[in-house]
């Protein structure tokens, strides 16, 4: 008699299988159309074996202060070195019911799965985690947890399954820290059920060794009435930073806020991709993704709001505001509106433009430098999205980020 | 202090200031007048340093400082300070923070040492309590939805806090109701001083009853065409401009 085949590698191997029949994303694909693609072909070599203490040293440098902390290293939990709450387990620790139910979904859900990054997520999985944030009593303060995501190089994926217990409000802060300056891709699936009255909020900063690294994430959510889901992101790019955003507003009085920064620079890239769906009335979305790109960069944006049939009193808003800051410098904007009801508030804007030459002028007539007027009209420009993070500590890190 | 002589200024090829010779004093308070269109702001920005005006011919000195030869910046750090008639707005950006940059770049280049926010926010404070504005202002977006009669008072705020030589104000009394124009111009008063020059332009003999100018000059058309004591704005609050636009222009001299 053979040995029963482990469930997680059947998973993998399907999800190889199906990113293989996708090959590589090109520009003749609608959805990649703004990307540079050729950032994808770059081989990538393994990753770099990395020693404690320069682990430890790197979880020093880039842990945030105040909440408690998952460490993952090329997507594997690192319980040693994390003191997450016991709600943060990696999926190999789920019951054998909870793991074939979310392996079966996954498993159904990959033939009619198009986007390479969320097949790589699964197929290159060597861990992953499972969230269920619960405070510890009632009065506690909201369940809140960093998850350092560190990536030593080469390519690997991780899949994060968040459950948002009904009147739970969480925070979660991921950070995707590329360690290695070689290239590098890291792709990751966020999944996230947020129950009736719970609130997720979930802040992302991309950081770490930029040129080199690729970067794509899915986060996809779903919320019941009443729910919450704010999201916010901020990076400086990189050779490629792709982040997908698929919300779905499932119950009434349902709201949705995303935000994100980008402040790209030499020849990165980052790229926003979003898709709101209001599937019942009387839900609201807001979003702001705001960039900044010098030299050779680009910044991309593409946003569909969907109101649903009957999904009457949604009320929508999309705002899509770019910079340039040199004249190779590029954005691409797509917002879109697609809206099947009829009583619907819902508007979108989009703007690419460069610094405000009377705003700067004016400045320095008060005695400021070009360089400080410039700088200064930048942190106002992009203070807007940075604001709309949801805890203090990411925020205050993404301000870094500004000149 | 400020010597003016013979400007001429084109924008877009057209003349806009035709040989114009202003002197203001040290100590004084000069009001600046004339018809829409005669140059007023155009000459606050040629003194400001506005790249959207070319100079065709003359001088602006400060002292013996040529301003025509600076940067913007550096005319700012000299000592001038422009009140603009239209303030613009500068979402995102603190009112507080861009004050505390502005002081200290002008301390920089004095080879003072620049303050942190914590030394800085006391003298904002009485800064702001002296034009009786409410805390809040400091940390509002620059001008960001500010009223008419808010952003001429962050410019006379701004003027406070930088303490120029030279303070040039663009119908500064423009938008303003009844007592923020005492207001504001309690602080011009305050503002004043033998070692400090000060320009009015304005429309209104009122703004000129609460600071009482020592000079008066009539614009029109690119050029001082006449210069008297306070009774010629009275003379143009009662006239208009008319008299002036029928008479045959004067020779443009420096005013004493």
């Amino acid at each position: 008699m053979s040995a029963p085949e482990n469930p997680w590698r059947v998973a993998r191997d399907a999800a190889r299988t199906r990113a293989d029949a996708l090959g590589l994303p090109t520009t003749a694909l609608e959805d990649w159309r703004q990307v540079r693609v050729a950032a994808l072909s770059t081989a990538i070599p393994a990753a770099t074996p990395i020693d404690d203490l320069a682990l430890k040293a790197a979880i020093a440098q880039w842990r945030l202060p105040d909440l408690p902390l998952a460490v993952l290293v090329n997507g594997v939990l690192q319980p040693a070195l994390s003191d997450a709450p016991a709600w943060v387990r990696p999926l190999s620790a789920l019951p054998a019911v909870e793991r074939d139910a979310l392996l079966t979904r996954w498993l159904t859900a990959l033939p009619a799965c198009d986007v390479v990054g969320e097949c790589w997520s699964l197929a290159d999985c060597a861990g992953g985690l499972h969230l269920t944030p619960t405070a510890d009593a009632p009065s506690a303060a909201a369940p809140a947890v960093q998850i350092l995501a560190l990536s030593t190089g080469g390519s690997h994926g991780c899949r994060i399954v968040i459950t948002v217990p009904r009147a739970v409000a969480a925070q979660i802060v991921v950070q995707h820290v590329a360690l290695a300056a070689t290239p590098a891709r890291t792709c990751v699936t966020v999944e996230a059920t947020v129950a009736d009255g719970a609130t997720l909020t979930l802040d992302e900063l991309v950081r770490g060794a930029d040129d080199a690294r690729q970067l794509l994430t899915t986060t996809r959510a779903t919320l019941g009435r009443d729910a919450r889901c704010h999201w916010a992101t901020a990076t400086c790019g990189g050779a490629l930073v792709r982040q997908r955003v698929l919300i779905e507003l499932n119950g009434a009085n349902a709201e949705a806020d995303l935000s994100a920064t980008a402040l790209l620079s030499d020849a990165r890239q980052a790229h926003v991709f979003t898709r709101v769906l209001h599937r019942v009335g009387h839900t609201r979305s807001r979003q702001l993704i705001k960039t900044a790109s010098a030299e050779r960069s680009l910044a991309g944006f593409d946003g569909v709001v969907t109101i649903a049939v009957g999904a009457d009193g949604s009320d929508a808003e999309q705002q899509n505001h770019n910079l340039l800051l040199s004249p190779n410098a590029r954005a691409e904007t797509r917002p879109q509106l697609d809206i099947h009801a009829d009583e619907v508030q819902a508007k979108h804007g989009a703007t690419v433009g460069r610094l405000d030459a009377e705003q700067q002028w004016y400045m320095r007539a008060r005695g400021l430098s070009v360089a400080q007027a410039d700088a200064l009209l930048l942190r106002g420009f992009l203070n807007e999205s940075l604001a709309r993070f949801g805890t203090d500590a990411a925020r205050a890190i993404a301000v870094e980020l500004l000149p | 202090m400020l010597t003016v002589s013979n400007l001429a200024v084109t924008v877009n090829d057209q003349p806009v200031l035709r040989g114009l010779s202003l002197r203001v004093p040290a100590g004084e308070v000069h009001a600046l007048m004339g018809p829409n269109g005669a140059g007023k702001s155009t000459l606050t920005k040629v003194i400001a340093g506005h790249p959207a005006y070319t100079v065709s011919g003359g001088s602006v000195m400060l002292d013996d400082v040529d301003l025509l030869a600076l940067e913007p910046e550096a005319r700012a750090h000299a000592g001038v300070f422009i009140g603009f008639q239209y303030p613009v707005e500068v979402p995102g950006v603190k009112n507080s923070d861009f004050l505390r940059l502005a002081l200290n770049a002008k301390r920089k280049a004095a080879g003072q040492t620049e303050l942190t926010a914590a030394q800085f926010a006391p003298l904002l404070r009485e800064k702001m309590a002296a034009l009786q504005l409410d805390e809040t202002f400091a940390e509002r977006f620059l001008n960001a939805g500010f009223s008419g009669g808010q952003k001429k008072r962050n410019e006379i705020l701004q003027m406070a806090v930088l303490e120029p030589r030279l303070a040039i104000l663009d119908e500064t009394d423009s938008g303003l109701d009844i007592d923020a124009l005492r207001i504001v111009a309690d602080g011009i008063n305050a503002y004043r001083s033998p070692e400090r020059a000060i320009v009015l332009i304005t429309h209104y003999q009122r703004l000129l009853d609460l600071v009482r100018p020592d000079r008066v000059h009539v614009l029109v058309q690119g050029r001082i065409v006449t210069s008297g004591g306070p009774e010629l704005a009275a003379r143009l609050e009662r006239e208009g401009y008319d008299w002036l636009l029928n008479a045959p222009p004067e020779p443009s001299t420096p005013a004493p």
